[in-house]
């Protein structure tokens, strides 16, 4: 297997970084949109996440990644396998599946499989992407190229956290939560509104401009190219280190409070920013939670909703044609205005 | 390889050059970009090229309309109905591995295609997951694109941003095609570059370059250095010198900076230098090499240096150096019994007479009644397929609209109507997501018209050029006419249902050839009307006066086109109109 570039080592970025970490910490704050620039490292972020990711636990040889423990949710195979004693956990690496353009439906859904059909006359169900993805990452570079008929089945799918495949003779369904990550450069084509909605955070990423980060992106690549193997051990540590950060702030999401005042805030800034709809404000939230989890500290503050307030609000502003400035600096402008109770 | 002291090498050297690097580092530089007609110059080239890769490495020629399944591979329809098992055949791509893919008419790409490309050359293998396989496959190529656009057409901007290396051979004369490349050398060199090092203040002058002249992409720092390198390698040397740097600044960016004694030669090298050729300062390219006073005069004689036409473009107007094409992406008004275009599914009834059958589906739903089939069959047969099975299947054409603004910017209504269509453009961008539709500006004033905003889905680029918009002057009407049609008969023949929308008050008095004269003015107005109607392009003329003018809708009836009063034509208003008309 090819060696992925360590998250750790990417120059600069740190908004997508931490939109990514936050979203491994809690996946319920729904999927991540990465728009801008080419060349800036948004794939190369993704796959790194792979290597950051702590290892999850998986029932069996389970190919929907069953989660050890609740049986009621188990798939057929696994309830079986229970039944017989013959299900053991293992650990495995949580999966980032890569959804490449050109990909069709039968595969990302899934479908009958033909092999078995066509040489033993099996009518047995081929898993797709969705079932490989759940409980982990589901990449979609140039998200905004894919075919419409694929981006909608995947919100439905992501939106309801259960596949359902009628086609062929098969009736199958089988669950699939996963963080949807689309990245894609809006010069090319722009989502659909309700397409931008259904993602809990969206950024911005644009090309470093400074030399200095240019010459950092330029000797770093040059040695991972030259010695792969090295350049990660390099990364080891910082990226050791990013990883038990995330592991500790799941640990605490469960135990955090929310104040009163968080809640009221985040209302207040939707309400000043005409955002419609419970979602924003939901994401704003557990965004606010994760971020303070992930710092380690005891509880979302004021300080954690401000800094995640553009990424979970910029793509849910109303469009306004006439308005030159662009959504996040809308969402700066209405932060400044609130005064911090 | 030039000396130092010497010219500035031609663009037939540069293209040399240019082979010997992609072949030294096709993972680094991934690919070129060739800007060409055809012709015997580019033949040569390939040719040449060709010569230096490998003799078993493979080499695949591509032309831009190469359907998906062919580009990454796919069921092999006749061995797994053969076999009666799914057999996977590789696509162009993997089938290249360990050589080179040559995209014939790259500019005709369409941007999924090329996003489909881009990754591989990324990824160095080919992901593929369709008509029930999933697997990989190696895919470590280098690729030449072959761009024969003119003017603003480019490569898919997925593929312009991957490959590090870019050649123009449009100018060059078959007098000037002296020299190659020896394939010993880049054998060598090919060896040498894994050991070759590079100062750090190399490293640094080159990124500061390539942000001091606006480029923005990243990539283009990560080719640069991968450039320089190769080409010490192809010198023989283990150390990264400033001509070098110079010679990656040449072929990737397109900088080309010379000693004072270029700016004397006789034959000009494209026509975009012949417009811009400028002397460069005096640089320190005598003794000293290897210091880095020397490298910063190369520098920043690069800066003011000659750059290519349509770099400058793009570095003015804020766009990246390679734009995008306007037919970029999906489908916009949808012609969902179309015979070709892209596959968007199947049917179980052919949905217009003579469908392609789709062999998988039919396939896939004969699969499960094999064994009863086969039960109950009077011969042996391997596969039992009945009419019933049969899947066709159903394709989705693209034939987007595009809206073309005509406007008239001169004079005292200049702003105000230049406001207007500004706000119509980018309301008709918000509110055309789900068909897709484009939207382009010109504006005609002072001496002639002017093309603002090529066609475009994108509100942000469409912003980003629309912030300042000029306005006065005189009404080159005949001009704007024609610079409308030819923009209305392109898009056309790519597919596109075009309308244009005329904002003017009808009174031309600038000729094409920017004079005054009344009667030239007349003919000419009067031809360009008259070839505009000949065409068959669709269009509306409004009128945006207070009183509306019967010379306007002369111009409309002369131009075939559908004449509208809207005085005080507000954005919304505008927009609402034209939406209506978009939709049938």
């Amino acid at each position: 297997m090819a060696v992925n570039y360590p998250f750790s080592a990417i120059v600069g970025q740190d908004e997508m970084k931490q939109a990514l970490l936050l979203a491994a910490v809690d996946p319920s704050i729904g999927g991540i949109l990465i728009f801008g620039d080419r060349g800036t490292g948004k794939s190369t972020a993704v796959r790194g996440l792979a290597g950051l990711l702590p290892a999850m636990q998986v029932a069996g040889d389970c190919r929907y990644n069953c989660e050890p423990g609740d049986a009621s949710r188990y798939c057929t195979r696994c309830r079986g396998q229970m039944s017989a004693g013959t299900l053991k956990p293992r650990q495995t690496r949580v999966p980032v599946i890569d959804l490449p353009l050109g990909a069709t439906e039968d595969r990302v859904a899934g479908a009958l499989d033909l092999e078995k059909a066509l040489v033993a006359g099996e009518k047995a169900f081929e898993p797709g992407l969705l079932a490989g993805a759940h409980r982990g990452f589901l990449y979609i570079d140039e998200v905004n190229l894919l075919e419409d008929h694929l981006v909608d089945l995947l919100l439905d799918v992501a939106a309801s956290g259960v596949n359902i495949v009628e086609r062929e003779g098969l009736s199958v369904r089988h669950p699939a939560r996963f963080v949807l990550v689309g990245s894609g450069n809006p010069e090319e084509g722009e989502l659909r509104p309700q397409l931008l909605d259904r993602f809990g955070l969206s950024i911005d990423v644009a090309s470093p401009n400074d030399v200095p980060s240019r010459v950092e992106v330029v000797k770093r690549r040059d040695a991972f190219d030259r010695d792969p193997v090295a350049f990660v051990a390099k990364w080891k540590r910082k990226n050791a280190e990013l990883r038990s950060k995330v592991v500790k702030g799941r640990a605490l999401l469960d135990s955090m409070e929310t104040p009163d005042e968080i809640l009221e805030f985040a209302s207040m800034l939707c309400l000043a920013l005409g955002v419609d709809g419970l979602r924003g404000e939901l994401t704003l939230l557990r965004a606010a939670r994760a971020l303070a989890a992930l710092e380690g500290g005891p509880g979302p503050t004021i300080s954690h909703m401000r800094a995640v307030a553009v990424p979970a609000l910029r793509h849910r502003l109303r469009r306004d044609p006439l308005d030159e400035s662009d959504s996040g600096k809308r969402v700066e402008r209405a932060l400044a205005e609130m005064v911090a109770p | 390889m030039t000396s130092p002291a010497a010219a500035l090498p031609s663009l037939w050297d540069d293209a040399l050059l240019a082979a010997a690097l992609i072949t030294i580092d096709p993972k680094g530089l991934a690919g070129v970009h060739v800007r060409s007609r055809s012709g015997p110059v580019r033949d040569r080239w390939l040719e040449i090229l060709i010569g230096l890769v490998e003799p078993e490495a493979p080499i695949r020629r591509i032309s831009a309309g190469i359907p998906d399944i062919r580009l990454t591979g796919g069921l092999d329809i006749g061995l797994t109905l053969d076999g009666g098992r799914p057999v996977v055949e590789r696509g162009a791509l993997a089938s290249a591995d360990g050589g080179m893919v040559v995209l014939g008419m790259a500019e005709r790409m369409d941007i999924s295609a090329a996003a489909v490309i881009g990754m591989a050359l990324d990824n160095r293998s080919v992901r593929l997951e369709r008509d029930g396989i999933s697997t990989s496959h190696q895919a470590r190529f280098a690729l030449i694109a072959l761009d024969e656009g003119i003017d603003d057409e480019g490569l898919p901007t997925p593929l312009a941003d991957r490959l590090g290396l870019r050649i123009d051979l449009n100018a060059v004369a078959l007098r000037d095609m002296l020299g190659t490349v020896s394939s010993s050398n880049v054998e060598q060199a090919r060896k040498v570059l894994p050991t070759v090092v590079m100062r750090d203040e190399l490293v640094n002058a080159m990124c500061s370059v390539s942000i001091s002249v606006g480029i923005r992409s990243i990539r283009a720092a990560l080719h640069l250095s991968n450039a320089a390198r190769a080409a010490a390698a192809l010198r023989g040397s283990e150390t990264v010198d400033a001509e070098d740097a110079a010679t990656a600044l040449r072929l990737v960016l397109g900088l080309r900076a010379g000693p004072p004694e270029q700016a004397a030669e006789p034959e000009p090298e494209t026509e975009s230098e012949a417009d811009r050729s400028q002397p460069a300062e005096e640089q320190g390219s005598q003794q000293e090499y290897n210091q880095t006073d020397a490298l910063q005069d190369i520098l920043v004689a690069a800066k003011d240096a000659v750059l290519p036409k349509h770099l400058m473009a793009g570095l003015q107007s804020g766009t990246p150096v390679n734009r995008i094409r306007g037919d970029a992406g999906k489908a916009g008004a949808v012609r969902n019994k179309a015979r070709r275009g892209r596959a968007i599914g199947t049917s179980d009834k052919p949905p217009v007479p003579g469908a392609r059958l789709d062999v998988l589906a039919t396939l896939r739903q004969a699969a499960p009644w094999q064994r009863i089939r086969a039960a109950s069959a009077q011969c042996a047969r391997r596969l039992h397929i009945r009419k019933s099975d049969f899947r066709y299947l159903r394709f989705r054409e693209k034939t987007g609209t595009t809206v073309i603004f005509a406007v008239d910017a001169s004079g005292s209504a200049a702003l105000e109507r230049l406001a207007e269509s500004k706000g119509a453009v980018e309301l008709l961008l918000a509110e055309c997501y789900v068909r897709r539709d484009q939207v382009a500006l010109i504006a005609f004033r002072g001496r002639g018209s002017e093309v603002l905003l090529a066609p475009t889905r994108s509100l942000v680029r469409a912003k980003r050029s629309l912030s300042a918009l000029p306005g006065g002057g005189g009404t080159p009407l005949a001009s704007g006419i024609l610079t409308a049609l030819a923009m209305a008969t392109g898009l056309t023949q790519k597919g596109q249902s075009v309308i244009t929308v005329f904002l003017t008050d009808g009174r031309g008095n600038i000729a094409i050839d920017g004079g005054t004269a009344k009667e030239s003015v007349a003919a000419d107005t009067e031809k360009a009307t008259r070839m505009f109607r000949a065409a068959g392009a669709r269009a509306i003329v409004i009128d945006t006066a207070k009183r509306p003018q019967p010379r306007v809708e002369t111009l409309a009836r002369d131009l075939g086109a559908e004449h509208l009063v809207l005085p005080r034509a507000e954005p919304k208003n505008l927009a609402r109109e034209i939406g209506m008309r978009m939709e049938n």
